[in-house]
Formats: structure tokens, sequence, C-alpha cells
């Protein structure tokens, strides 16, 4: 098993034993990103495990029946995260009906187990920036959690987000704004 | 570049464990043929087109179902009387044209199915409204021939000076550009009003009562 996979060190040979449907290959894919994407979409639903989960699944399950698609034009990494975006915006408009709002209780699942016992004001930081970014809209959300988890580009948000440059950099700055506003607030 | 704030801030969000439960799904999914869902997502021109389409769509059952411009027809009975630039034979006038006749040139107009007014030479007149509750037409400087079968109130007639008021009769009405009328009642009553002032004027019989006005 192949893990600790950073994202420039994807070979394009596991890509290609991916496309021919080894099953190893794909599960280094798998865990190479597994936590990021995981961690990306429980921020993005508020802590919502189960949707993280379910999100999760279904990228991996997407990326694993169209990596023949993936021609190589832009980062394997890129290319990725653009599923983890369609298929967060996918579930937050069917979602949108039944709220998958933020709560206390999900973002106590956000938290290390042993935290606690670390640092307690780390721990009540990082709770109020989870309450802050599950207030922002999901438009400012995406990107910002892209930046902060994945350090991507602005060129790789945008072809991630399937955007311009100009409004990666719009939205990011408008969602610093917007958080950095919410979270004064929660202090 | 990070925002050296929010990278401080993001630093406390710990990278979280995917569960080993998501594998097995994956696995169980694979083995099982299930593939994944699959999501219309239009792209940015589909959303353009299918905008413009329906723009145009809405544009179009606008135009044809918009309501029919209210028009009165207009019948030459001499000479050349013209409404806007269109020499009329058989026409229409439609709100807000004029019709004009020269020295020799005489007009019949049918208003609404309320009744004719007819149009002598060197008459200048605009159809002013069109309505169930209100049709008018102003009279710049001419004479017309009103002959009206239709509840009061519902014609009008604007000169320079005054306003004839159908109350149900016929009547001839003169006006000059300067201001000056004359109304002669034919038949039934006209409410003749000016300024703050009204008048209602009597046909009787065997003379024609009038009544001249002067602004």
């Amino acid at each position: 098993m192949v893990t600790g996979l950073r994202d420039r060190e994807i070979a394009a040979d596991i890509i290609e034993s991916c496309r021919r449907g080894d099953r190893d290959a794909f599960r280094a894919l798998y865990e190479a990103y597994k936590d990021k994407v995981y961690s990306i979409a429980l921020y993005f639903f508020h802590g919502n495990e189960a949707a993280a989960s379910d999100i999760t699944q279904q990228v991996f399950l997407k990326m694993l029946h169209s990596v023949g698609q993936f021609r190589g034009d832009a980062g394997f990494s890129t290319w990725l995260y653009r599923l983890v975006v369609n298929a967060c915006m996918d579930e937050a408009r069917r979602a949108k009906p039944r709220e998958l709002s933020a709560n206390s209780a999900n973002h106590d699942a956000l938290t290390e187990p042993d935290s606690q016992e670390q640092n307690f004001a780390r721990q009540q930081t990082a709770r109020s920036v989870l309450v802050a970014l599950s207030a922002l809209p999901v438009k400012f959300r995406l990107p910002i959690l892209l930046r902060y988890f994945e350090d991507l580009s602005y060129e790789e948000m945008a072809a991630a987000m399937n955007c311009s440059m100009g409004t990666v950099a719009s939205r990011l700055n408008r969602g610093h704004k917007m958080l950095a506003r919410k979270l004064e607030s929660l202090r | 570049m990070k925002d050296p704030m929010m990278n401080e801030e993001f630093g406390n969000l710990p990278l979280v464990k995917a569960p080993d439960s998501i594998w097995t799904s994956i696995e169980a999914a694979l083995d099982a043929g299930i593939k994944p869902k699959r999501v219309f997502r239009p792209s940015m021109w589909a959303i353009g087109l299918a905008a413009a389409a329906a723009l145009g769509v809405g544009v179009f059952t606008w135009y044809a179902l918009r309501a029919p411009k209210a028009a009165w027809d207009v019948v030459r009975l001499e000479g050349t009387p013209s409404v806007g630039s269109r020499l009329i034979e058989h026409g229409k006038i439609e709100l807000g044209e004029w019709l004009q006749t020269d020295a020799s040139s005489r007009a019949r107009i049918a208003v609404g199915d309320i009744g004719t007014e007819e149009v002598a030479p060197n008459t200048r007149l605009r159809m002013v409204a069109s309505r169930p509750s209100e049709q008018r037409l102003k009279l710049a400087h001419g004479e017309i021939s009103a002959s009206v079968s239709a509840p009061p109130r519902l014609f009008f007639v604007d000169t320079p000076a005054s306003t004839a008021v159908d109350l149900g009769c016929a009547y001839t009405m003169k006006a000059d550009g300067d201001g000056n009328g004359l109304l002669r009642v034919t038949l039934g009553w006209v409410a003749l009003e000016w300024e703050r002032s009204s008048a209602n004027i009597e046909h009787s019989t065997p003379l024609a009562r009038s009544a001249s006005i002067r602004s």
C-alpha cells in the first residue's frame, strides 16, 4: 500500500494503472487524498460526518470512473478537487431543504480527541473559526477551504471551481473580510 | 499569498482523518458494480443559451398577446385627408396621431361604435384617448360635426379654450388656433367646460342653440 503521497508526487504510472482498473493504484490515490477530501467536505458541511463520508465516497468512485478523462493538462490534484467542488455544490443544492446547518454538536466532532488536554485555547479558536466558516455562503466557503487546506494556487482554484482567477481572487477577498468580521464578533 | 492572520486561524483546524468505513463502502460499491451518481450540470453556455431562449419566447409572447393598439376608422369623403404622413382612403387613426384636412378635403371618423365625426376642410385634430370609459380627441383648429349615441360623459372634444362633453347629442364644434370656438348643438345636450366653469347647452327647435367661447 502506498501512503503519504503528496500532490506533486503522484506518478503518471499510478494514474495509468488506475485507468486500467488496478485497485491497488486506486487505493494509493485514495490514501494520498482521502483525509484532505474528507476534511474539506467535513468543514464545508459544518462538521456533518455522514455528509462528508458520502461526499468522499462519491468523489473517489467518480474519480475511478472518470480517470480516463484526465488528460494531464492540469495537475491531478486540481482535477480531483474539481470533483470535490462539484460534489459539494451538488450536495449543497440537493440538501438545501433539509438544511445541513451548523450546530455545536457537529463542531465538536471536528476537534481532535486529545486537544482538550493539549490546549484549551487552541480548541476554542478552532471552534470559532468553524462557526465563522459555517456561516459563510457556499461560494465563499469553498475557495477558502481550498486555499487553506490544500494550498492551491489561484490558477488551480480557478480550474477546480471552473471560474476565472479574478473571480477566485474576488471571492477569497470577500470571504476573508466576512470571516474576519465574524471572527471578531465571536471573540 | 495567504493572509497570515487567516493562516494562523486555520492552523488551528486539524486535518481530519477519513474514517476507514469509507474505503469499505467504496470497495463494496466497486464489488457490486455501483457507478457514481450522474448529476446534470449545465455549462454556463447552456445556461446563457437557455436564458436567451426564454427571453426570446417571452418577447415573442408579449408581442403576440399585447393589446391591439387603439384606433378609429377613417374614411376619405373628399380631397386628400392625411393621418400622420399617410394619405387616407380607408384607414385608421391611432392613439396620438394627427388627422389633417386641407381646404378641399373632408373625412369621416368612426369613434369606436358610439358615433361618427365629420371632419371639415382645414381641420387638424388628434386622437387623444380611446378606452371603454373615455373617447377623446383634440381639435387644434377647424371644424367637426359629431353625432354620438352613447352614455353621457363618454365622448370628449378638447379645443384650445374648452372641452365639449357629450351628453347624448349631435353638434358642430369650431375652433381656431387663437382659442376662439363655436359650439352649435343640433340634437340633445352638450356640456361645455372651460377654465373652472361649465354650461349645459341644449338643442331647442327650431333653432339650434350655440355658444361661443373665447380664451
